[in-house]
This record gives structure tokens, sequence and C-alpha cells, in this order.
């Protein structure tokens, strides 16, 4: 068993990295990715002025900003394979699984740096109230987790469909729409000066959100693979 | 054959005493009937959606066409349901606060349930090829049905309710149901059923006379 | 009183012209399902 659980760890290492190294040497995703978060940002905080925003409102800014990010950039992964016709020689060379875990890190990487890099941008664009960090970042990792374990299954899915950009944003976004709301309440209280532990409820929902997503992306993972 | 002029007979029943007795609210007044046809529509909407990720397990299980067809069936028929569990909502809320749309966390749970329908669909419009289109469109059924769970228990309690805590909406399970309110509540209940697996299992003959159909022409 | 029975006479009508629409069906998959057995 831990020689088979090592196999997988190791599997799941090389499809990330390969992926890693394409990206890094087209930057395609990234790009994309971050361009429109720049530009959405850029667009809310010129529309809605720079003070004088309640929490709820920011809260709701900054997650249509990673919402809208996410759909820009997260469907690479996938549509990429079946484009240039390598889906097939993975599919020979690793477990459903593997490639499954392998596509989510990297989403999860790609999805990181977005956030790292449009979080300040929008902290100095919205004028938000930038003393209580800790519990913000928490909900950032989870928001994230739970964003790219929900939208990685989709992103199989779709790259085998005729339409596929659109396409992502109609089969993400009812997903999306039970942790946006999440994500939102428990920003919104974090903006209101909330600790952490007092926004136990929320975290306990977003951890459930991830867990249960990523369990059943990796159930089905296999049968969309098989396609 | 019995059974549906029972059918017949028990709805335009329940139909007419509907209308014939008092009010199930007092303090909404006339439009809370609306609550013997708003709910068990809501209802049959989440259990055909039910249906339809369960008949999606049995396809990825045993890869019958047969299954997919229910799923697809299912799923259809349950659209209708939260269609027109939307529609008389919104009247509802239309008449008692003033708007026909609110996001009150029900409000906000069924539209939810409405776009994965509509993404469910617009995905299988999607894929040409028959398996292909079976196999995702089942996945995609399973993977947004984990999601209802948290539509129905979680997020009605982070979304803010509009309505104060004496409202039905917040309490409609709370509300006190009379004998006769609970006798007709009931049955209506019990009737759009039994209506809704007729409907199904008319809409599964007439998939499989299509079929059937397909096969002789080619 | 009177706009219930309006709604009264809507309901029922929708339910009586939905009941001989599936029973019609019902007549007509029937047969369709003699023709082939």
């Amino acid at each position: 068993m831990p020689n088979r659980s090592a196999g997988l760890a190791n599997k799941t290492l090389a499809v990330y990295v390969k992926d890693l190294r394409l990206e890094l040497r087209t930057r395609y995703a990234l790009n994309a990715i971050l361009m429109f978060g720049v530009t959405t940002l850029a667009v809310v905080s010129f529309a809605v002025g720079q003070t004088g925003l309640s929490p709820k409102l920011l809260a709701a800014l900054y997650w249509v900003i990673m919402f809208f990010s996410a759909m820009s950039g997260l469907s690479q992964g996938f549509v990429r394979e079946e484009e240039t016709g390598t889906a097939l020689a993975l599919k020979l060379t690793a477990d459903p699984t593997a490639v499954y875990l392998g596509k989510l890190f990297f989403n999860f990487s790609l999805l990181s740096t977005m956030t790292i890099i449009i979080t300040p941008l929008f902290f100095v664009f919205t004028d938000a109230p930038n003393d209580n960090l800790a519990p913000f970042v928490l909900i950032l990792i989870l928001g994230v987790i739970g964003l790219c374990g929900a939208t990685t299954l989709i992103a199989a899915i779709i790259a085998k469909a005729a339409v596929k950009g659109a396409l992502f944003a109609v089969l993400s976004f009812p997903l999306l729409l039970t942790l946006l709301i999440g994500l939102i309440s428990a920003s919104q209280k974090v903006f209101d000066g909330q600790t952490i532990m007092e926004i136990g409820t929320d975290l306990q929902f977003l951890v459930a959100y991830a867990v249960i997503m990523i369990t059943g992306s990796i159930l089905l993972f296999k049968f969309v693979w098989q396609e | 054959m019995w059974w549906k002029i029972l059918l017949f007979i028990a709805m335009s029943a329940m139909i007419v005493i509907s209308f014939m007795t008092p009010a199930p609210q007092k303090m909404i007044g006339e439009s809370s009937r609306i609550f013997y046809y708003h709910i068990p529509q809501a209802w049959l909407g989440v259990l055909a959606f039910l249906m339809s990720m369960v008949y999606s397990i049995k396809y990825l299980m045993n890869r019958r066409q047969a299954d997919d067809d229910s799923a697809v069936n299912a799923a259809r028929l349950g659209f209708v349901f939260i269609v027109l569990a939307t529609v008389t909502g919104s009247i509802f809320a239309k008449v008692t606060w003033g708007s026909f749309w609110n996001w009150d966390p029900r409000e906000t749970s069924v539209f939810i349930l409405l776009l994965i329908y509509g993404a469910y669909f617009a995905l299988r419009g999607a894929l040409d090829v028959e398996e292909k289109r079976a196999a995702l469109g089942a996945v995609y059924s399973i993977f947004a049905f984990v999601t209802v769970p948290f539509l129905i228990f979680v997020v009605p309690r982070m979304v803010p309710s509009l309505h104060p805590e004496d409202s039905i909406v917040n309490s409609e399970m709370k509300f006190s149901m009379g004998p006769i309110v609970r006798m007709i509540f009931f049955s209506s209940l019990a009737l759009f059923t039994v209506l809704y697996f007729w409907m199904f299992n008319l809409a599964q003959r007439v998939q499989r006379m299509v079929r059937v159909q397909m096969e002789l022409e080619d | 009183m009177d706009g219930n029975y309006i709604a009264l006479a809507v309901t029922l009508v929708v339910w009586i012209g939905l009941f001989f629409f599936l029973m019609s069906l019902n007549k007509k998959v029937k047969k369709l399902e003699e023709k082939i057995h």
C-alpha cells in the first residue's frame, strides 16, 4: 500500500511538473488569468470609486473579481491536452487520479499566483480595511482551494465539448455560487473586524465544501477521463 | 386504468376544497392557498433531481442507454416543476412582500437549482456523440447534486433573510397547520407525486418509442 | 371571495386540460407499443 501511494505521489508530481514547465515556457494561462483579474479590478474600482464602500460590497466585489479571473484561466489545463492531442499519451501513461491531482495542484498554483498579485492591488484600489489580515488570508486559501476543487473536474468535462469557453462558466457558476455565498459572508465579517474564532462556522463551511468537491471529483474523474 | 380515474377525481376534489376552505394562514390571507401547490412543486423539482442523479450513477455503472434516458426524462420533468415552483413563489412574494424577487435563502437555493438544470441541458446540447453526452452529463448531474445539501442546510443560515422571523418562508415547516389544512396539504403532496410518476412513466415510454423508431429507420 | 372562484376555475381548467392531454398521450403511446410488439 505505501508503495502504491508513493507511486501516486510521484505520478501526480510528474503531471504537475509537466504542466508547470509548459506554463513557464508559454505563460499562456497565467497571462490570461492575470490580465483578466487586473482588468476586472480596474473596471470595478473605477466604477464604484475609492472610499466609503461597505464591507458587504467590498467582499462581494473581491469575489466577483476572483470568480471571473478563475473562469478565464482555469479551463486551460485540459483544453490544451485535448487540442494538442497529448491527452491520449497522458491517458496511457498515468492513472486518472494522478492526472486529476496534478491538474488540481497546477490550477491551485495558478490561482494562488494570481491571488497574491491581485489582492494587494485590491486593497490599494478600494481602500479596504487591512488591519485584520490573518483571517482574510485563511479565507483566501480556503477559497482558492474550493474554487480549484470545483472547477478542475468541470474543466475536464468541457474539454470534451464543442463550445468550450462559455460552457465552462455556465457549468461552474451554479456549483460555485454556493461557495461564493460562503466566501462573501466570511470576508464581509473579516472586513467588519471579526476574528478567526468568530467566523468559525463560515470556515467550517468552506473546509467542508472543499473536501466534498475534491472527494467527489476524484471519484468521478475517471469517468470523464475515459471518454 | 382505475387509478387514473381516482387521481382525476381526487385531484379535482383537492383543488375545489383548497379554494373553498378558509385560507391556511390567516395573517397572509387568501394568497396563502398557493402553498397547497407551490410546496409540492418544489418538492417534485428536488425529487426529480434526486432521481436523475440516481439514474446517472446507474448509467456510469452499467452503461445502459435506458438509464441515461431516464436521467434526462427525470431532469426535464424536474425542470418544469422547479420553474412552476419559482413562478408561483415569485407571484406570491409580489403579493405578500411587494417585490417579485428578494434573494431570500429559499429563493437563492431554487435559483441555483434552476441554474444547475440549465447547465446540465447546456452541457448535453454541446456534446454530439451519444455515449459522451450520456457519460459527461451523468458526471455533471452527480457532481452538481453534491452541492444540494449545502443549499438546503447551510446557505439559508448564511444569507441574511429580508423577512422577519415570523414570516412564513422562514418558518413554513412550523406554520400552525390545523387538521384540515394538514389534510389538504399532504393529499396535495401525494397527488402531485402520483401525477409526477405518471408523467415520468409516459415520458419514458415516449422516449422508448422514439428510440425504436430511430432503429427502424437505420 | 370572487377572486377565489376565478382562481378555482382557472386551476380546474388547467388540471383537466393536463389530464386529458396525458390521457391522449397515453393512448397514442399504447397504440405505438402494440404496433411494435
